[in-house]
């Protein structure tokens, strides 16, 4: 498999590695041409010195031939930019790009980009998981919907839950759950034989509103 | 809210070939607003178009969704991006034409490829390149 990345930072060069590692050809196309000496001095000869939306320069990096193209700069223009030429210039097939401002990720999303990384909602949702006295965990989000995320919630050994089946829980409208995670690491669709154990994961799809609810089935609310 | 009836075109880039270009829309009687990060830009205007409120500065990244609002992005029926940045310009028509729904968003290239690549994505896309050719090739080809 070939790769293009755009933009040698900590990012760029971090995911140059590990696909290095798994044995996948590379490019990696930067600016800075003290950067591109580091990349190489610890990749091997992998850096493109060069602007990432000049045709020239990516298609000296192998865009033509590359099966993914990922665009990791700080700027939202460059990176849309590039994934736009590698997609409609050079016809690759999968576009991933970090969108830097949370305004472009639905423009990236609407424009075909492949793979949105939304940069600084990851950041929060990540620090927001620290958060871990209400035990709600953020997995991911949802492509193409942007308003929900998947998330885990953590039944307490003190909850009023515990023992309970799954089927005589008050939901919140349109909420299902669709996996529980067990202490052990054990993995279960739910049933309407299965019962709520102390250190459960409930998984579920909500959008920020939904969150609270399902924070108020799982800790606020005694059971109906 | 939204009244696209209304004849206005929101210009991004405020140089002498914006102005000249925003005076010919406002002698159809059309507004605009040009949008530019840099306030001295604006001097470019003549101030009797902008006491008559034909023609409105907005300083701002014309990236950024709130300085587009400024501009009355949604009652646009045209955008222009005429930066000398390729890459704010695409950037910007695209959040025009597809997270605000402009009918026509126009964008200058240096590059010709980028122009080529965005003129297939809905994208009007002009060069000077193109332009001071086609003079040069008119005077020069019998």
């Amino acid at each position: 498999m070939h790769v293009v990345i755009l933009g040698g930072s900590e990012i760029g060069s971090g995911i140059a590695n590990w696909l290095i590692d798994a044995n996948h050809e590379i490019a990696v196309v930067e600016k800075n041409e003290g950067r591109c000496r580091e990349i190489d001095k610890v990749l091997g000869s992998v850096s493109v010195k060069g602007n990432g939306t000049d045709v020239k320069i990516l298609s000296s990096a192998g865009t033509n031939r590359a099966d993914f193209f990922l665009a990791t700069t700080h700027s939202d223009a460059v990176n849309i930019v590039a994934c736009q030429i590698a997609k409609h210039h050079f016809g690759v097939e999968q576009t991933i790009a970090i969108a830097n401002h949370h305004q472009n990720a639905v423009l990236f999303d609407l424009l075909g980009i492949d793979s949105v990384i939304d940069a600084n909602q990851t950041i929060i949702r990540s620090i927001k998981s620290n958060f871990s006295s209400e035990n709600l965990n953020y997995l991911t989000t949802i492509p193409g919907n942007r308003q929900k995320g998947m998330v885990s919630i953590m039944v307490s050994p003190d909850s009023n839950l515990v023992g309970q089946y799954l089927n005589n829980i008050k939901l919140p409208r349109d909420i299902i759950v669709p996996l529980i995670i067990s202490r052990e690491g054990g993995v279960k669709i739910p049933t309407e034989k299965t019962r709520i154990r102390a250190g459960d994961e409930i998984v579920s799809v909500v959008t920020v509103k939904q969150e609270e609810e399902l924070k108020r089935t799982f800790f606020g609310r005694p059971l109906e | 809210m939204t009244n696209r009836n209304n004849r206005h075109t929101v210009i991004m880039g405020c140089s002498k070939l914006s102005v000249a270009i925003a005076l010919s829309l406002v002698e159809t009687s059309s507004t605009v607003s040009i949008i530019d990060v840099r306030r001295e830009a604006f001097d470019l205007v003549p101030p009797n178009k902008l006491s008559d409120n034909m023609i409105t500065p907005v300083q701002g990244d014309g990236t950024q969704n709130e300085t587009l609002l400024e501009a009355s992005i949604e009652d646009a029926r045209s955008f222009v991006a005429l930066t000398n940045s390729d890459l704010y310009n695409a950037l910007a028509a695209q959040i025009a034409k597809h997270i605000f729904g402009v009918p026509t968003a126009v964008s200058k290239f240096n590059d010709p490829v980028l122009q080529k690549i965005y003129s297939q994505l809905g994208i009007v896309g002009i060069s000077n390149t193109d332009f001071i050719r086609d003079m040069v090739l008119n005077e020069v080809i019998e």
